[in-house]
């Protein structure tokens, strides 16, 4: 089985964001990680190399500093990778990731092809769903448990108010939700040989897709009210002044 | 009257004594065998030097152990041991002198240095040998010492020594007796046996005091050849331990160069991989307990014994050992014969199987033991041969997370934390500096000139508990007048916790960005407020290339009070204020004099606590036990906690901010009263109301 992982290198959630004069959040100087969404599906997919054996390859569409992401998913086991340098298309927009990464897909022969739900970054949740559409194969989107066994993926997703069992044909694609596999600790044994596995770069393909989306602007989220600190001396004066705010200007009795 | 000279007859009634030469023969055999079978497994160990500084060895082996200045650390086990011991020194001293007189022709066993030396001091020493036996048998039989367990060996061997020195006394007085001994009165012990045998016929003295000489003999030789192989042993271990002790600063852990591309593991997870300076500790240990009942994790009820763990450690050897010993001596013989034939043949490879790695961490020791630990070094502090425990401890972690990423769950997230925002919380790096938010404290890119680099470490920037320390500090630095500056949002976590966690890699891209950042700045001295970071700076970056100097702030605001550039308190509005030792800053620094001066520069009276100094009792967060749960036993910050509390102190100190968030969770369960604060707190405190006085 082979299994291709499209994966993407993101801005650390903790980050303290800013914005370029284009409006954009402005890269340089942050802490760049493997998307947690992307090594879900990475995690997984090494699960299922070690249980019931495959070849597992990185796909990635990044700017020259995501190899860092990449060889982060090869130290957790993938054998290989292929990366699409493209910094303009990486930030870019969703469909034409999308077509970009389809057309790589093509050629590479996948039997199961996986990816985050969503990215924490973005979080357009549109690129994995789109590559099932182009490519014409089945996709199962949050999905939080995954079985291979002779052709056929039993995946268990996410809905609103609960869980939905669904079997699907491979090839198909499945997009990682968070609790599908709890990625690994690599070993700096894991480290130093993921330094000698293969990761072939491309440019992009040249295919055309229309645009999904417009960005019109971008705003940082409003600050957060603080919260109320309940002062006391003691423990017993705290509570008391807790139970006071509660009862006088909460009015939650 | 002629002036006779004082002595007695050697071998008085005894005949055959020669039979003496061929078991003293058969124990030199023993011995030999056994330390060439022991030096043979402590070889299979990795090379590591402790030779030289010769005279600094000697010194300390004589003061810690020959003088036995550590094990009287311990008041009660420690006089018992030195009955036997001074007991035990001078008997050898007389049998060494007298078997002399026999064989050598000297004639030591008479005159003054007969009554003096023979008779008087050698039946005291019979006397102080004979009770120091006694005493530790009853010790054990009462079960008195927690830490120490009682084998059926321990047993026979105080038994076997008691009655060699009880014999020993009945074959004088038998032989005073017999002899109608005129200088009887300068063996007093040895008079009071004879008045006991004074009813008998000469006969029966003549055939009782065969008897009892030739069990008297037979019981010393029985000792002497076992005593390789039972914990008598120590005798000549523990001097060696002591003497081949480690003269790095206490916290060093072994350089791994992660720039060598032919880096095939780190750290211990196979017998093989310890140094044999590691092996042999674990033949060194005496299984006294002390480390025991100091184990922080141990007396809260966790798995961890640190003795447990060297036992361990001694019985892994014992069991694999011989056959990884044997194994290289093949490959090394059949690599010489290879080389004897022909050089073309391919002589360095080995024809006989490697033996199966056991590994270590299962075997010897629990997971749950190893994770326990919070390096404290209260069992390597107390161990009187100096067993160096916490850094075996460090060796196997690194080689759990390193080579088997096999570690507790909630430090992954400490160290991804680590990783990508360089710090254990995770927090976002460009953060850091908020602390310094309405301040005057500016960066080193802003001050390159400044004299200090302040370096606050991750809790002084972004625990909200800790940042009150820090902004006291400043406070106290603009007082006193100190030129420094920080690295702000530069700066990265010093590493401590990751290395001492296991995970060298970490520490290791940590400490060389930080270095790289320092030497960027050309950064000469370093105040730090964490015992962690200070450790970390001081002692783990010179590996690296890092040498700097630097102080703890416990020690800079000491000398700027002494200079007189923070002002003395005046008056005496004094609180009984008790101060909590910080391992990583007493037992690994030495520094345990500082804090206390500067609380009473504060004007504050200091309290100890039962386990102060060296014998501190750790707060439960080293070790990188700060990242990790707790979930075993009472927490240690608890017990901790309860024994600030039990001196009745109004306030607890402390000079680590590990320590501070610790206690003050401990307290803060137990007497919402009692405050802890740190040093720099309590002194920037008193500063406004000395300025209003003065």
């Amino acid at each position: 089985m082979k299994i291709v992982v499209c994966m993407k290198q993101s801005i650390d959630s903790e980050a303290v964001l800013a914005f370029d004069d284009a409006g954009n959040v402005a890269k340089e100087g942050q802490t760049l990680v493997i998307d947690p969404y992307s090594e879900f599906a990475v995690e997984k997919a090494v699960q299922l190399k070690e249980s019931v054996g495959a070849e597992v390859v990185a796909l990635c569409i990044g700017a020259a500093d995501a190899v860092s992401a990449i060889r982060h998913a090869l130290a957790m086991g993938a054998d290989s990778a292929v990366f699409v340098e493209d910094a303009v298309l990486a930030d870019g927009d969703p469909a034409a990731k999308a077509a970009a990464l389809a057309e790589e897909l093509r050629g590479m022969g996948a039997d199961l092809i996986m990816g985050g739900c969503k990215s924490s970054d973005t979080a357009h949740a549109q690129v994995m769903p789109r590559i099932a559409g182009i490519l014409g194969i089945p996709h199962v989107n949050t999905v939080v448990e995954l079985d291979v066994e002779e052709g056929v993926a039993h995946a268990v997703r996410e809905v609103d108010d609960g869980k939905v069992s669904i079997d699907v044909e491979l090839p198909a694609v499945i997009c990682a939700q968070q609790g599908l596999a709890e990625p690994r600790y690599p070993t700096v044994r894991d480290i130093m040989q993921s330094k000698r596995k293969p990761i072939e770069t491309r440019p992009a393909a040249a295919v055309e897709a229309s645009a999904a989306m417009q960005v019109l602007e971008t705003n940082p989220k409003p600050k957060r009210a603080g919260g109320k600190i309940v002062e006391g001396e003691t423990v017993s004066e705290a509570v008391a002044n807790a139970v006071r705010m509660l009862k006088d200007e909460a009015k939650a009795f | 009257m002629d002036a006779v000279v004082p002595t007695r007859e050697l071998f008085w009634n005894i005949s055959g004594q020669q039979i003496m030469y061929p078991m003293l023969l058969a124990v030199i055999v023993f011995f030999v065998v056994f330390f060439m079978r022991r030096v043979r497994l402590w070889r299979i160990g990795q090379p590591e030097n402790r030779s030289g500084h010769v005279r600094e060895r000697s010194w300390g082996a004589l003061r810690d152990a020959v003088l036995q200045l550590r094990v009287l650390r311990e008041k009660k086990g420690g006089l018992i041991h030195l009955a036997m011991y001074a007991g035990m020194l001078v008997l050898l001293l007389a049998t060494a002198l007298t078997a002399a007189d026999a064989d050598l022709g000297t004639s030591f066993v008479q005159g003054g240095l007969y009554l003096y030396f023979f008779s008087f001091a050698v039946d005291v020493a019979g006397l102080l040998f004979c009770v120091g036996m006694a005493a530790a048998l009853i010790r054990r039989a009462l079960r008195r010492n927690a830490g120490l367990e009682t084998t059926p060996a321990d047993i026979v061997i105080l038994a076997v020594l008691l009655a060699v020195g009880i014999s020993g006394f009945c074959v004088e007085g038998l032989r005073i007796v017999g002899t109608d001994d005129p200088w009887r009165a300068w063996s007093p012990i040895g008079n009071v046996f004879a008045l006991a045998f004074s009813g008998l016929d000469a006969q029966q003295i003549s055939l009782a005091h065969r008897i009892l000489w030739w069990g008297h003999l037979i019981a010393a030789f029985v000792i002497l050849g076992t005593w390789t192989y039972t914990k008598l042993v120590h005798v000549l271990l523990v001097p060696a331990g002591v003497y081949f002790r480690t003269l790095e600063p206490k916290a060093s852990l072994p350089y791994i160069d992660l720039e060598d591309e032919n880096l095939e593991t780190m750290g211990v997870g196979a017998i093989d991989e310890f140094t044999w300076k590691d092996l042999f500790d674990t033949e060194a240990c005496i299984r006294c307990g002390r480390c025991v009942n100091n184990c922080p994790a141990n007396l809260t009820g966790k798995e961890l014994s640190p003795k447990g763990v060297v036992q361990g450690l001694r019985a892994h050897l014992e069991e694999h050992g011989p056959e990884i010993a044997a194994y290289r001596k093949t490959c090394k013989k059949a690599e010489a014969d290879g080389q004897d034939a022909t050089a073309s043949a391919a002589g360095s490879s080995c024809s006989p199987e490697p033996p199966e790695r056991a590994a270590l961490v299962g075997s010897a020791l629990s997971e749950a033991a190893l994770w326990d630990c919070t390096t404290c070094g209260a069992c390597q502090e107390q161990c009187p041969s100096m067993i160096e425990i916490p850094s075996k401890i460090v060796k196997m972690r690194t080689y759990q997370v390193s080579m088997e990423s096999a570690f507790p769950g909630e430090a992954q997230q400490a160290f991804r934390a680590l990783e990508t925002n360089g710090n254990p919380w995770g927090l976002g790096w460009q953060t850091r500096k908020n602390w310094t938010e309405g301040l005057d404290v500016p960066t080193i890119a802003e001050n390159p000139d400044a004299e200090y680099l302040y370096w606050p470490g991750c809790s002084g920037a972004f625990d909200a508990r800790n940042r009150k320390v820090s902004v006291a500090l400043v406070k106290l630095l603009q007082e006193a007048g100190v030129d420094f500056a920080i690295l702000g949002n530069e700066e990265k976590c010093c590493g401590d916790a990751a290395r001492r966690m296991g995970n060298e890699y970490v520490y290791y891209m940590l400490a060389s960005e930080n270095i790289a950042t320092m030497n960027s700045y050309g950064v000469k001295k370093i105040i730090t407020q964490c015992p962690h970071c200070f450790t970390s700076l001081s002692v783990d970056y010179p590996q690296l290339g890092g040498n700097y100097e630097v102080v703890h702030h416990t020690e800079l605001l000491k000398q700027l009070v002494d200079e007189g550039r923070l002002p003395q308190a005046t008056d005496a509005l004094s609180k009984r204020v008790t101060y909590h030792d910080s391992c990583y800053l007493g037992r690994y620094n030495g520094i345990y004099e500082a804090p206390r001066a500067l609380l009473h520069a504060a004007g504050d009276e200091v309290v100890e606590m039962q386990r102060s100094h060296a014998e501190s009792f750790c707060c439960g967060a080293g070790g990188g036990r700060m990242w990790l749960e707790e979930n075993e036993g009472v927490r240690i910050n608890a017990a901790r906690a309860e024994q600030a509390l039990e001196t009745g102190a109004d306030e607890v100190c402390t000079a680590c901010p590990f320590c501070l968030t610790m206690l003050s969770d401990g307290i803060a369960a137990q007497d919402d009263r009692v405050a802890v604060r740190d040093i720099a707190e309590i002194l920037a405190e008193a500063l406004p109301e000395r300025e209003r006085r003065s």
